[in-house]
């Protein structure tokens, strides 16, 4: 797998060598112990924000295509939850619609945001299964989180300010995937699907794996 | 579990976390605070749980074109009222970060991935739903094949998603058209996974064990040598059987020996009947019997006897025919017929002797008859109806011992035998 990174196991202090950029759980071979993926991320005063440069085949500023459509990379978010992180891409089309590319647990999905027509339920009384109408569409609540932005850079069309709390409420809308998003001034609401690998070409100036 | 001392960076507020929390809240300002200073954290300690499998971590292979990594394992376990049933899953990671969850579930491995269904269910559809209900996701239907709760009782290896040890998570899976369906839920979120039950064969391929496909190939030889002996001796069995089904018969009927008897003629001395010449010394002969009687019940007896009126065999039989009418109309029963072998020491002239007993206080009617015959050559079926039961045992045993469901015990046997190699 590409370009391997070692870590230390926090308690015995033996190398942690992770194989791969999709690992967040290692356990040490050495005395056993489970440890997370988390990487040197925010300093606790929220004032500085600085992205480990985690493996991947992405980077702010490629471009290349997503069946077929040519795309350019303008920015990036890393969100942190309590045992885990996860980048979101900020992809500009050249139609210039926008999208947010997710790769999560070996699924990568495209969003488009989509302005939210009507109210949907408060956070807090959202439950896993739930089921409300989002722009006359059914939002099945498949997950529940509440994470932090770890850190961001390029271009992005809101303040990803480093530490702030965003809720998270990730959905099925008729079979495809749908996010509701509780920022500090807004709910960002989107509808995606499930992308292929194969089906995102990079350009070899964009940086490609 | 280590606990982190710091200060708030906001108010100077002494405040701690819990190695394996990332984040709190200040007690004081109110200040979300988050860990920055550990790259990895512990999570949770975990013992030892050998793998039943011989499946490593590490192992690459090609899947559809994309290269695989088995880098974790989990050991499941679930408590029921049977006790702890324990299984293990493994986590597949593609260089293209796709993710593939191979899972041994009683005996039948199972590959499969995260889907997003047409028509998902929450929690509370999913947790009314046992084994044998039906469960509709939409693209993805199916039968219930069991729930429950598992909790994760060992971690081992790199896994693309956060899991510690004592995570608990209800799950429930189906048997779909195309393969099988799982879902597993918690109050955090619900996931839908769908894949491919494989044979042991297609994994042992797919992931290149060829020591466990090497023994895998003997004991499926030896398993087929056994389906063969199986079909053999069930072959065997069937002809035995056949024969002796053919041997059922009643022999050639002595010429001269037979006859019908009128039952009121045998008195107390019975009714001699004959002479007549049996030739056949050692050979087997069946006196058969049928009676002709009407609203009446009659003991009869036959018996051979030789010329100075030595009992030499004989047939008996409580006889009786009796009709009437009742509520559902006309009724007749009948018992009247009967048989006895027995085996001829040496040739000579023979008779036999009527004898028959009317019910108490009733007479013999006069026309009530026996009618009986003497059959030579009456095969003796036993020894091959036995002959033809064992080689059928024998059959079905060896087909019982080919069979593949063997193969998992075999597994168990390698797995232990690898063990012996590595003391």
């Amino acid at each position: 797998m590409s370009q391997p990174q070692s870590y230390q196991c926090p308690s015995c202090g033996a190398p942690l060598p992770v194989s791969s950029r999709f690992v967040q759980t290692v356990t040490c071979e050495y005395c056993r112990t489970v440890s997370a993926v988390t990487a040197t991320g925010l300093d606790p005063t929220g004032e500085t924000a600085r992205l480990t440069p985690l493996p991947t085949r992405f980077s702010v500023g490629a471009s290349g295509r997503l069946r077929g459509r040519p795309f350019r990379i303008l920015g990036r978010v890393r969100y942190r939850a309590s045992d885990g992180q996860w980048d979101e891409w900020y992809l500009l089309f050249d139609d210039g619609r926008a999208g947010w590319l997710e790769e999560d647990e070996g699924m990568m999905v495209l969003s488009t945001t989509q302005k939210l027509l009507n109210p949907v339920p408060p956070f807090e009384e959202i439950r896993v299964g739930d089921r409300f109408q989002t722009n006359g569409q059914t939002f099945f609540v498949t997950e529940k989180c509440t994470a932090a932005v770890a850190g961001s850079e390029g271009e992005l069309f809101f303040p990803a300010v480093p530490g702030a709390q965003v809720r998270f409420v990730d959905g099925n809308i008729e079979g495809r995937t749908g996010f509701l998003e509780w920022g500090p001034s807004a709910i960002e609401f989107g509808v995606g699907d499930p992308v292929e690998h194969e089906e995102i070409t990079l350009d070899a100036a964009g940086g490609a794996a | 579990m280590r606990v982190i001392n710091f200060q708030c960076p906001s108010c100077g507020a002494p405040a701690s976390l819990e190695s394996g929390e990332m984040t709190a809240e200040c007690a004081q300002c109110g200040n979300p605070l988050r860990r920055a200073d550990a790259a990895v954290q512990q999570q949770s300690a975990a013992v030892g749980y050998a793998t039943q499998s011989g499946i490593r971590l590490g192992t690459k292979t090609l899947i559809q074109g994309e290269e695989f990594e088995i880098t974790g394992r989990l050991v499941l376990g679930e408590r029921d009222e049977e006790g702890l049933s324990q299984w293990e899953e493994w986590v597949l990671i593609g260089e293209r970060g796709t993710v593939l969850y191979l899972e041994l579930d009683e005996g039948r491995w199972k590959l499969s991935r995260p889907f997003v269904p047409s028509r998902p269910l929450g929690p509370a559809e999913l947790q009314v739903l046992h084994e044998g209900s039906g469960i509709n996701l939409g693209d993805e239907q199916g039968i219930v094949t069991g729930s429950g709760t598992y909790q994760v009782l060992h971690v081992e290896g790199e896994f693309p998603y956060a899991v510690r040890r004592g995570q608990e998570h209800r799950y429930l899976d189906a048997q779909s058209l195309n393969g099988f369906v799982s879902v597993e839920w918690s109050e955090e979120a619900v996931e839908f996974y769908r894949g491919q039950v494989m044979g042991q064969r297609q994994l042992y391929v797919m992931l290149g064990m060829r020591d466990e496909l090497a023994a895998l190939d003997v004991r499926e030889r030896v398993l087929a040598g056994r389906r063969t002996a199986g079909k053999a001796w069930l072959g065997a069995a069937l002809i035995a059987l056949s024969f002796w089904l053919v041997s059922l018969n009643r022999g050639q009927a002595v010429a001269g020996a037979g006859g019908t008897v009128r039952l009121a003629q045998a008195g107390e001395e019975g009714y001699r009947h004959g002479p007549f010449r049996l030739n056949g010394a050692g050979k087997l002969y069946r006196l058969v019997m049928r009676g002709s009687l009407s609203q009446s019940s009659i003991w009869v007896g036959l018996v051979l006897e030789d010329a100075a009126g030595a009992q030499l065999a004989g047939a008996q039989r409580d006889m009786w025919d009796e009709s009437g009418t009742d509520s559902d109309g006309y009724w007749h029963e009948a018992d009247l017929k009967g048989q006895a072998d027995f085996r001829l020491e040496k040739a000579g002239d023979y008779f036999i002797r009527v004898y028959a007993e009317p019910e108490p206080g009733r007479s013999i009617a006069p026309d009530a008859l026996v009618a009986w015959s003497l059959h030579e050559g009456v095969i003796y079926p036993t020894y091959l109806g036995v002959y033809g039961l064992i080689a059928g045992v024998l059959g079905i045993a060896f087909l019982i011992a080919g069979s593949p469901a063997q193969v998992s015990s075999t597994m168990q046997a390698l797995k232990e035998a690898s063990e012996d190699d590595d003391d």
